[in-house]
Parts: structure tokens; C-alpha cells; sequence
């Protein structure tokens, strides 16, 4: 049988990262299927932020084969950002800026990535921001700023969105919109989608492909299949005791 | 009446005031652009970094006339920026890349001072005149020279302001879309602003004058929530206000600018909620 990369947004197989001499992902397995989502999960060091920066060709593998839509992140750099958007976790972002939210939403556009202006208002109406394109980003509640963050990816024709805790930071309203927002995006069949989220609750419904990771994939498949008190157990040290899931005590990893 | 008439008048005077106006236009951009790249650490050490540089420039004159101090004080910055780089791309913290490089500066800046005190029949007035400035007694050249490196400066920030608020904004997205080289080179573009812009302020109005100028806006919570523009028109205001100052009441004007800056703007922060 042939492999066709191109089918996948990523196809990955026995994928190993080191940080400096400290193993951080080992022997990753999995694909992307394009259209769809991937909620990667797992504890707090697992290397979820490492898994999407390698994705990205920000990190370069130690072995194993990694292909975003028949690319090879780390040699095929431009073709990655045509194809891909990112979305960092917001804690990386320093809020006092004076910037506002147009000059934010049309960064790709300032950096010279991206030249599709029409892509900028599309963005701008998907996530509801046309009321707040002249306010500073400080100005904007948790909830907002994610929009907004959420709407920079997607002001380029990106095929693959990837999601760094786009539910961090916001109330419990705002995360059912964003969630909506983007399984929105994906019903449209227009994007695949890589999220890292903590929080899955409200994605349950969508019944989205999810990965627990802690260094080494623990469980892999539909929301259905792998959300057992078994699998739980072995990521998060949760079980369930008369039908009540229990907290047994977290272990952490060093990487992120 | 007449000694304020005299500050417009007379042209010591006014050159002084226009050396003062241009190091607070250059100074208050920069200090908002340290505000927004968080690189305060920089532009302390730099002011630091600038004695060795200044002096190293005024030595090296005395024995090669034709090589202008100036010129050699920003190469010898430009090297420590190249340095400090240099060390971060190593693996190392860059406060502790800056804070390496300061100390070799102190150690040249220390050997530079005790050659111009022994070469230079004026090397001790040369060292008081680095640290506290003498804008009364810029000569017109000086001026010119000084209009001239500030249309570059300004220049230079007006064309990649945006793209700098990016790149401190979000780190590790603007590091994506633009790559790691490019993300490098604006970040030493950054760092040479911040340096190469301490050497011009410093020959305006002394390095004790520039670090009020640098860092007390940079510090000051009210001027974050203004536009650039208004912000700089503060700084310019505040500055010019303190050479006025500085002449009426007969005292130094960094003394002056220092006082001022702590009351409109360390009082007012401290009085601020969080």
C-alpha cells in the first residue's frame, strides 16, 4: 500500500523530541485526517505545547517521520505558514500593548505573510469583533481577548488550525461560544484543527478525536472510546467511585 | 521675564534648548519603546555601557585625531549589542547576557577614565562631561549632526514600529510567521536602538540626564494608557520645562529633570491602584 501524505494534515509515526538531553515526546504516533479536529489532552508537562511547536517547525525532531500535508515542517517552513495557523496560549502574550484589536486580527497581513485582506473581515465577522475593532486589546475581557486571538488565525487561508488553550482564561459563557465558534469552522468542512484544551466538556458533543499525552500517547480515538474511568486513571490519576469520579493525585512532567 | 526672554534669545541659551528638545524627542520614543519591548535592564546597562564607549571614544581620539569620538562610541556600543546577542543565541538568560557585557564595559570604562586622566591635560572634565552633559555649550555642527542622527533614528522606528509591537506583543507567534533569523534581527535591531540611542542622548545631555529620560517614562503606568504621540509630547514637555527650571533656579538639569520626573510621574504611579 502507498502512503499518500497529502491526505493527512498530519501524519506522524514513533515521533521523538529532546529538549537539550531531556526526552520530551516519545514515539508519537497518530494522524489527522483532513477535515477534523484533534483535542490533544494530558497533564500539566505532558509536551502538548512541544507536540504543536514540532508540528509548527519551531522545534526539530530527534526521529520518526512528521508530515503536514505532505510537508516536512522543519525544511518546508513556508509552505507550513501558508498552510498552518497558530494560536500561542495567551499567557504568552504581553497585554499592554497599544495595539488594537484590527491592527491584532491583521498581523499576518503587517508581517507580510498573508495578503488577503478579505480574509481579515471574514475573520473579524466569524468571531463577532466588528463592535471592537477600534478598542485596545487591554480593554477586552478574558473571553474577547481569546476571540481575538482566535480571529488573527484565521485572517490567512490557513487548511490546519492549531489551538494552544484557546478556552484558557475565559468564563464559562464564552467557552461555549468558542467551542461553537470553532466546531463551526470545522462543520463547514473548510479547516482541520489541532487543540490543546484542559477542558473538554463542551467538545463532547462534537465527539472529536482526542489524544492523551504524557510524554508517550496513552490513549488515542474518538471522545466515546477513550474517555473510559480506566484511560482517566492512567493520565490524570482520576477514578470513579459509585458513578462520582475522584482526584488520586496528578503527576507532572517538566515540559510543556 | 528677562531670563526666560534670554533662554529664546540668546543663541547659548538656545542651543542648549534645542539640544535638550532633541534628546527629548529621541528620549521619549525610546523610553516608550523600552516601556513596550520590557528591555528596561537594557537601557540601565547601556547608560552604564556608554561611559566605557564615550571614553574609549575620546582616547582613541587623542591618539587618532581624525577618528571622531562620537563615531568610535557607537562602535564600541554596536560591539556590545553584537556581544550581548552573541551570548543569548549561546543559551544564556539575556539579563545575564547584558548584565556580562556591563561588567566588561565597567572594567573598560574604568581604564578608559584612568587614560584620559593621564593622557589628557582635560581627561577629568572630559569623564564629568560624559556623565553630566553640557548642552550650552553644543556647537552648531553639533546640532546638525544631531537633527541628522535623529531623522535616522526616528526613521528607522517609524518604518518597523508596528512590527516591533507585534514581535513584544506575542513572542512566539510573530517567531512562527517570521522565523527564527528574522525574529533575531529585530530583536538586535531592538537592542541596538536602545544602545545606539544612549550614546546620541548622552552627547546631548550627559548619561545621568538619559537615564531619567529613558527609564522614568518607561516605568510610569498613566503613559501606557496614551498614544505615543501624547506620550512623547509629555516627555518632551517635562524635559524642556526642567532646562527652564534648570536656568531660573541656576542648577544642573538633570538634577532638575530627575526632580520633576519624580513628582509628575514616580508620585502619580505610586498613588495609582495596581
Amino acid at each position: 500500500m502507498i502512503l499518500v501524505y497529502e491526505e493527512y494534515a498530519v501524519y506522524t509515526k514513533d515521533l521523538s523530541v529532546y529538549l537539550g538531553e531531556n526526552l520530551v515526546l516519545d514515539n508519537v504516533s497518530f494522524v489527522l485526517k483532513h477535515p477534523s479536529v484533534l483535542i490533544v489532552m494530558g497533564p500539566n508537562g505532558a509536551g502538548k505545547t512541544t507536540l504543536l511547536r514540532t508540528i509548527l517547525g519551531m522545534i526539530k525532531r530527534r526521529s520518526g517521520v512528521l508530515k503536514v500535508f505532505g510537508y516536512d515542517p522543519e525544511k518546508d517552513q513556508d509552505q507550513i505558514r501558508r498552510l498552518v495557523s497558530y494560536m500561542p496560549q495567551i499567557s504568552n502574550v504581553y497585554q499592554y500593548i497599544p495595539l488594537k484589536v484590527k491592527e491584532i486580527v491583521a498581523s499576518p497581513h503587517i508581517l507580510k505573510v498573508s495578503e488577503d485582506p478579505d480574509q481579515v473581515e471574514r475573520a473579524i465577522q466569524i468571531t463577532g469583533l466588528e463592535e471592537y475593532l477600534d478598542k485596545y486589546f487591554y480593554e477586552l475581557s478574558g473571553g474577547y481577548k481569546q476571540r481575538v486571538l482566535i480571529a488573527r488565525a484565521l485572517a490567512m487561508k490557513a487548511k490546519l488550525l492549531v489551538f494552544d488553550e484557546p478556552l484558557s482564561m475565559v468564563d464559562a459563557s464564552a467557552r461555549e461560544h468558542i467551542v461553537d465558534l470553532l466546531f463551526d469552522l470545522l462543520n463547514k468542512k473548510e479547516v482541520s484543527m489541532i487543540v490543546v484544551s484542559h477542558d473538554i466538556s463542551r467538545c463532547l458533543r462534537y465527539d472529536p478525536d482526542i489524544l492523551f499525552l504524557n510524554r508517550r500517547v496513552l490513549a488515542y480515538g474518538k471522545a466515546h472510546e477513550v474517555l473510559k474511568p480506566e484511560v482517566l486513571e492512567k493520565v490524570y490519576g482520576l477514578a470513579t467511585l459509585n458513578g462520582k469520579t475522584i482526584y488520586l493525585g496528578e503527576e507532572h512532567g517538566p515540559y510543556h | 521675564m528677562d531670563l526666560i526672554t534670554n533662554i529664546f534669545l540668546d543663541p547659548i541659551y538656545l542651543r542648549g534648548l534645542i539640544g535638550v528638545l532633541l534628546a527629548s524627542v529621541l528620549g521619549g520614543v525610546v523610553s516608550l519603546l523600552i516601556r513596550y519591548t520590557q528591555t528596561q535592564f537594557l537601557a540601565i546597562e547601556s547608560l552604564h555601557m556608554i561611559l566605557a564607549a564615550a571614553a574609549t571614544g575620546y582616547l582613541v581620539n587623542l591618539f587618532i585625531p581624525y577618528l571622531y569620538p562620537e563615531a568610535i562610541a557607537y562602535v564600541v556600543m554596536s560591539l556590545f549589542v553584537i556581544l550581548i546577542v552573541f551570548l543569548s543565541q549561546r543559551g544564556y538568560e539575556q539579563n545575564i547576557s547584558i548584565a556580562t557585557i556591563a561588567f566588561v564595559a565597567a572594567a573598560i570604562s574604568s581604564l578608559a577614565s584612568y587614560g584620559l586622566a593621564i593622557y589628557s591635560p582635560v581627561g577629568p572634565s572630559i569623564v564629568y562631561n560624559i556623565l553630566f552633559g553640557s548642552p550650552f555649550f553644543l556647537r552648531e555642527q553639533d546640532l546638525l549632526l544631531s537633527f541628522l542622527t535623529i531623522l535616522i533614528f526616528l526613521g528607522v522606528l517609524l518604518f518597523t514600529w508596528k512590527k516591533i509591537l507585534l514581535l513584544s506583543f506575542d513572542p512566539e507567534y510573530f517567531s512562527y510567521m517570521k522565523g527564527p533569523v528574522s525574529t533575531l534581527l529585530y530583536r538586535t535591531m531592538i537592542y541596538a536602538i536602545v544602545a545606539l540611542s544612549a550614546v546620541y542622548v548622552t552627547r546631548l545631555v550627559g548619561a545621568i540626564a538619559a537615564h531619567v529620560l529613558f527609564i522614568a517614562p518607561s516605568i510610569t503606568p498613566f503613559l501606557k494608557r496614551i498614544s505615543v504621540v501624547s506620550a512623547t509630547a509629555i516627555i518632551v514637555l517635562v524635559s524642556v520645562t526642567s532646562l527652564i527650571l534648570a536656568v531660573i533656579l541656576n542648577m544642573p538639569y538633570g538634577g532638575v529633570l530627575g526632580v520633576l520626573s519624580i513628582a509628575l510621574y514616580a508620585i502619580p504611579s505610586l498613588l495609582m491602584k495596581k
